[in-house]
């Protein structure tokens, strides 16, 4: 499916996003937050073990991605939702699921540098220096999974009528995830191979979500909303 | 003149209750048409159906002499010959006006040079551009409706929707708004369709006006028609002394006509035919009354709207 995305429209939110002083200190706070959790747990001390970094970035990591999902869909879907803005964008030519397409891009580039930033934070503090393999598609599993739960928190934002709803549900499952990272991850191993495959099955429903998500949104159900 | 927009039949119903049914009406080029109605009548309703935020469950829509599906992917395509200002303006609060004006614009495919081109002239006709770099956020509600109404010209459209766009406007910014819009009529012949629930100012406005009530057309038609209509063989005659009650019959029997109200000096007439002002001077004088004033009575558009409402009542 070809994404209908509008470059005016994706340009502007990025820049909503980075240039944005909100943004910048709720992502600080995060990234701050999430490395305290994991050095008094998974991460006291330096860790040659490579399942410690798989595990590290499959929970501490999605919980991570999950909160950055709830800063970046927070500014762009629920508070226009929510101070009823949308209907100026609907009647422009602009379909509804362009909308969703350029403002999920802009959001999805803002998570992933945020990813790829914490990961690199953690790294520094307590990485020995030696590969971890499984680093690589425990990464593009989480991030696919972010990219996911992002279209889908964009989807129920639009078309509920209480759009602060989902940002819960997304702040729910990150302490869940941080929580389940805390109690069990140093027990979590999974072999390199597991994790390819999870990043290969991340990978192939991405499609179907961006379908899901933008393929049947229609103006009416955002407007009754 | 032109049709640009007319509607037969148009329906969506989301209860027995709610929503419109059987609404007719046209609008021509370069002409202003009023939607009036009390709360919860239909018209935002109508509006979502005529911008394809709501599907219509029954009715025709024509666009420029075309039929159109406006719940279709072929008319965003269309979009661009409409302007749209609604009355929760949606602007990005932490943006500034002119970050705004070009994000939309960029909705439009207007960028770069054309896109200043046309929001800058614009910009200073409605007295915002001393303010163009400032955030929206520090708006006031006219000022807000004043760049609303940019945004939704910017593009060059045929066609403005408008939804209150009087509402927040001090008295100042009201008359500038409403000589701005007659002469986008007038001059560019640019049509208006507008909703409001200000009737004084309705009244200053447009050409023609529908009325809903519980989602169906009460009245519609010309404004100048429906208060010639109404006026009938009424007449406001002002004398200079007050009559005496017995002068005052003979006066008003003299015209064939009955005295509808009185006021000091100031006497209504209820005309059995029209009634010339050499008649009623030469009447007035053969009677010793001197008639300062004579013309026709005036119908407001709020004795019309009361009036049309208040016999759907009285038929239900």
């Amino acid at each position: 499916m070809k994404p209908p995305l509008n470059r005016t429209l994706f340009r502007y939110e990025l820049r909503r996003l980075l240039w944005n002083r909100v943004t910048l200190a709720q992502s600080l706070y995060t990234h701050a937050v999430i490395l305290f959790v994991a050095l008094t747990t998974i991460l006291q001390e330096k860790t040659s073990d490579p399942g410690v970094w798989t595990s590290y970035t499959l929970f501490y990591g999605l919980g991570a991605a999950l909160m950055f999902n709830n800063i970046s869909g927070g500014y762009l879907f629920v508070r226009p939702k929510m101070a009823r803005a949308m209907d100026a964008v609907l009647v422009t030519p602009l379909s509804p699921g362009g909308y969703v397409a350029s403002s999920a891009l802009a959001c999805f580039i803002f998570n992933i540098v945020n990813f790829a930033l914490h990961m690199l934070f953690a790294l520094a503090l307590r990485h020995p220096g030696i590969p971890s393999p499984g680093i690589v598609p425990a990464s593009i599993a989480v991030v696919s999974a972010g990219a996911m739960l992002l279209l889908a928190l964009a989807r129920f934002t639009l078309t509920s009528k209480d759009p602060g709803q989902g940002q819960i549900a997304m702040m729910l499952l990150t302490i869940g995830t941080l929580v389940a990272g805390s109690l069990a991850a140093v027990h979590i191993k999974p072999s390199t191979g597991h994790l390819w495959s999870m990043a290969a099955v991340s990978l192939a429903a991405l499609p179907f979500a961006w379908r899901a998500a933008i393929g049947t949104l229609g103006r009416e159900e955002v407007v009754l909303s | 003149m032109e049709e640009i927009l007319s509607v037969k039949g148009l329906t969506r119903k989301y209860s027995p209750s709610a929503g419109v049914e059987g609404v007719d009406f046209s609008l021509r080029r370069g002409e202003i048409l009023a939607y009036l109605g009390h709360n919860g009548a239909g018209k935002t309703t109508t509006v979502r159906l005529l911008l394809g935020l709501l599907k219509a469950g029954a009715g025709e829509i024509r666009y420029f002499g075309e039929p159109r599906d406006t719940y279709s992917e072929d008319f965003d395509r269309f979009r661009a010959r409409i302007g749209v200002c609604l009355d929760n303006p949606g602007f990005y609060p932490d943006m500034s006006a002119m970050e705004n004006l070009e994000l939309f614009a960029g909705l439009y495919g207007l960028e770069g040079a054309a896109f200043e081109e046309k929001a800058i002239p614009l910009l200073k006709e409605l007295e915002l551009y001393d303010v163009r770099r400032d955030k929206v956020s520090g708006f006031s509600k006219g000022m807000l409706q004043k760049l609303s109404l940019i945004r939704a010209m910017q593009h060059g459209p045929e066609l403005l929707f408008l939804d209150e766009p009087m509402s927040g406007l001090d008295p100042a910014a009201r008359v500038m708004m409403r000589d701005y819009l007659l002469r986008l009529a007038r001059e560019k012949g640019v049509s208006i369709f507008l909703t409001s629930h200000d009737l004084n100012e309705v009244e200053q406005t447009a050409d023609s006006i529908v009325i809903l009530e519980k989602g169906r057309v009460r009245l519609s038609g010309a404004l100048k028609d429906l208060k010639a209509e109404r006026a009938g063989h009424g007449y406001v005659v002002v004398f200079r002394v007050v009559p005496s009650t017995e002068a005052l019959a003979a006066f008003a029997s003299a015209l064939r006509s009955s005295v509808s109200g009185t006021e000091t000096g100031t006497v209504h007439l209820a005309a059995e035919s029209e009634i010339s002002i050499t008649s009623a001077l030469e009447e007035g004088k053969k009677l010793g009354l001197e008639v300062v004033e004579f013309r026709r009575e005036e119908v407001s558009l709020e004795t019309i709207y009361f009036d049309s409402l208040r016999r759907n009542e009285t038929a239900a």
